[in-house]
């Protein structure tokens, strides 16, 4: 089955808790301050930020549709996301977005910045339902890019 | 609002990717419960917690339509444009898509309850 196939409301938080406390347990994670809204009509929004380590933090935004069910055994899918992560005071590092409509980035998308060099921004679609992350892969593509450049991170921290 | 899981919750709010434009107040929302509450509970009393959510969302949207109206209207009086020609930008490729911008467009997805079938993580 899919990762981003619908799941039970139970299920995806059991599952989303199990990774936000693996993440927090490698370290890299610090701190998890999403909140869930019921926003009526059938949705629930999620919104806040996962606080990293070195000033990073993936400011999440998604929403949940309720398709089918009742209480915590209601059948959800994510309907929309935005993973934007920054590095406090210098920039943005990358952001995933779903599709914004039929004629401006019709697919899922990353903006991916070279926030260590001149700051220049690359748009990738994603194609494959496959290939587009979790939010817990996205925490962990961070953690690999900030180990793999600490000290220019940390450097550029420091200036 | 009524914010799930009591004693943690003292001084709750909500985190937002862009503070400032955060006009969410106590009384235009439902129900809300923040994950670092729901982590502390016991198996139970997060089912209890997701069954008042669920019923929460399942409700027609009343106070809560105020709020996200009153963030899409944050962003159009910061960028002195509408919605609407915020679209037509986007789609003639004369607005570059900002991590604001993305945002605006996310809450005009929720205000229309659009879903994006590609949308999957």
């Amino acid at each position: 089955m899919s990762k981003h196939a619908p799941n039970r409301l139970s299920n995806y938080q059991k599952v989303h808790e199990k990774r936000i406390r693996h993440l927090i347990d490698g370290g890299f994670l610090v701190k998890d301050a999403i909140t869930w809204d019921a926003t009526g009509d059938g949705y629930i929004v999620g919104e806040g930020d996962l606080i990293c380590i070195a000033g990073i933090r993936v400011q999440v935004i998604k929403r949940l549709k309720i398709l089918s069910g009742e209480g915590a055994n209601a059948t959800v899918k994510t309907v929309s996301y935005g993973y934007n992560a920054v590095l406090s005071g210098i920039g943005n590092i990358l952001r995933y977005d779903n599709p914004h409509g039929p004629t401006h980035r019709p697919y899922d998308h990353v903006h991916r910045f070279d926030i260590l060099g001149d700051g220049s921004e690359e748009v990738i679609d994603i194609y494959s339902e496959e290939q587009i992350p979790t939010l817990a892969q996205v925490v962990e593509e961070l953690a690999d890019w900030y180990y793999a450049n600490k000290d220019a991170v940390d450097a550029l921290q420091r200036m | 609002m009524f914010y799930a899981s009591l004693p943690s919750c003292e001084g709750l709010t909500n985190s937002s990717p862009f503070g400032d434009l955060n006009t969410q107040t106590e009384d235009d929302m439902a129900f809300a419960v923040k994950d670092a509450d729901l982590f502390g509970m016991t198996e139970g009393q997060k089912e209890s917690i997701l069954n008042d959510l669920v019923a929460a969302a399942k409700a027609p949207r009343n106070g809560q339509a105020l709020r996200i109206d009153a963030r899409i209207r944050k962003y159009e009086i910061r960028y002195e444009m509408s919605s609407t020609e915020l679209l037509r930008r986007l789609q003639a490729n004369e607005q570059h898509e900002t991590a604001e911008i993305a945002d605006w467009l996310f809450w005009l997805g929720t205000r229309d309850n659009e879903d994006n079938e590609q949308a999957r993580p």
